[in-house]
């Protein structure tokens, strides 16, 4: 199964939403940390909000790749072999 | 509320508004994934929030030197309230009035400077929020927490000299810097020590270590009252 065809079966919209939602908690977390600088929001903007921020970035770009490989006419943005995907796949879960 | 917000802070509120505002809109409409949406998703998922988390991380780390974060932890207020009290005298209070690192009086003092500083500072900051939380000091009254709180190792004089380099003729032409200068050098001797400049908090000190004559038993019951000078803090859980 290529890389392509598998990706083309990931849930892009729950994705997209993921996203979302994982940087607007994110920027909630780190806006927190910068109105109540006490110990621990800005002890959790730096973890937590960080965290998010990178699931949330994450999501995003899996779901442009979804997109790519769901385009038609697009066979040729993707490597069409199922070379050794980055393992990434737990981030589908959202 | 806010007047504690820096530029860089407001800046971050604004980043972060106008990353959520994208968001928001893409949730509500759900426009279709062409590569308008794609970019403008980049910033609001991207750009923006790495933007946000890096000025935030500045601003944070920032708040981390102000007296009024060491505050924040009740057990570190009959420091903060001794260091911010008009009519205090204390070493640390003296040292508050600066106006250009009186807000960080507690920061300047007590932050590493050595090699590996910076990292050594933040990783003793967390411990002391590990021990506040997770060791029991969060149900401590006040008059407990000073009691027991001591420094976990000698107060380094390179702190002080970070400051006041003693290499000045003034500094110099004062015969006790001059007899002591090794010591002080090795850190054998304190420049808070009680026959020099005195400790930094004598508040803190009744009970243990001020009454050099030790005609004071730092056994329990006696040892609180005495701490009530004029520079003292506030009775147990008065958070000023
Ligand atoms: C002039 C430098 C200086 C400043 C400013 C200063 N400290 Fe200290 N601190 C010391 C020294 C020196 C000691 C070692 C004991 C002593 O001399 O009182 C100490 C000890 C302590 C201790 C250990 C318990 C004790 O009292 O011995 C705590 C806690 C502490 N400081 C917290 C603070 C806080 C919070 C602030 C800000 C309000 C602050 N310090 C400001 C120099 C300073
Ligand atoms: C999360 C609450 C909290 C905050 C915020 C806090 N402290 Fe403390 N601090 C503690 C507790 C709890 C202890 C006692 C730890 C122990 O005895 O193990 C302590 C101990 C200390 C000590 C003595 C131990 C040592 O490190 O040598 C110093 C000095 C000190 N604090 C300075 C500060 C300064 C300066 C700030 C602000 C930059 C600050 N603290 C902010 C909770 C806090
Ligand atoms: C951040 C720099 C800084 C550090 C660290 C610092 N000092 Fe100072 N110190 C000053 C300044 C500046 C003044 C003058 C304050 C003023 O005029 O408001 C001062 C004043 C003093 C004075 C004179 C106070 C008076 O009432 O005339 C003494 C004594 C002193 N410092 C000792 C110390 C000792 C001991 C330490 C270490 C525990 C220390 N300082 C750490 C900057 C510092």
């Amino acid at each position: 199964m290529s890389l392509r065809s598998k990706l083309a079966g990931w849930p892009q919209a729950l994705l997209l939403r993921s996203a979302c939602y994982a940087v607007l908690a994110a920027l909630a977390v780190m806006s927190y940390s910068i109105v109540v600088p006490k110990p621990l929001p800005v002890i959790a903007a730096m973890s937590v909000g960080h965290v998010l921020c990178v699931v949330g970035f994450a999501c995003f770009g899996l779901a442009v790749l979804v997109e790519m490989a769901t385009r038609p006419g697009a066979r040729s943005s993707l490597p069409p072999t199922s070379k050794p995907a980055p393992k990434s796949e737990p981030a589908s879960k959202g | 509320m806010l007047s504690h917000v820096t530029p860089v802070g407001y800046l971050c509120l604004v980043a972060a508004l106008a990353s959520a505002a994208i968001v928001i809109w893409y949730l509500v409409k759900k426009p279709a994934l062409g590569l308008t949406t794609k970019l403008t998703l980049l910033f609001g998922v991207g750009v923006l929030p790495a933007a946000v988390a890096i000025a935030s991380t500045t601003v944070g780390m920032q708040a981390t030197t102000e007296r009024r974060f060491c505050g924040s932890c009740h057990v570190m207020q009959g420091h903060t309230w001794n260091a911010e009290h008009a009519a205090s005298d204390s070493l640390a209070a003296r040292h508050a009035r600066n106006p250009f690192f009186g807000e960080r009086n507690c920061y300047v003092c007590h932050a590493d400077y050595g090699m590996l500083g910076y990292p050594m500072t933040k990783l003793n900051g967390m411990k002391h929020v590990w021990h506040y939380y997770f060791g029991g000091f969060k149900d401590k009254s006040l008059d407990h927490a000073i009691d027991e709180i001591d420094l976990y190792k000698p107060y380094d004089n390179v702190n002080c000299r970070q400051c006041h380099s003693g290499s000045l003729t003034h500094f110099k032409s004062i015969s006790d810097h001059q007899s002591l200068e090794k010591e002080l050098g090795k850190n054998e001797v304190s420049c808070t020590s009680g026959g020099c400049h005195g400790f930094a908090h004598p508040f803190s000190k009744f009970g243990k270590k001020a009454p050099k004559k030790s005609t004071v038993k730092p056994a329990g019951s006696a040892s609180a009252a005495p701490a009530a000078s004029s520079a003292a803090p506030p009775a147990s859980g008065g958070a000023p």
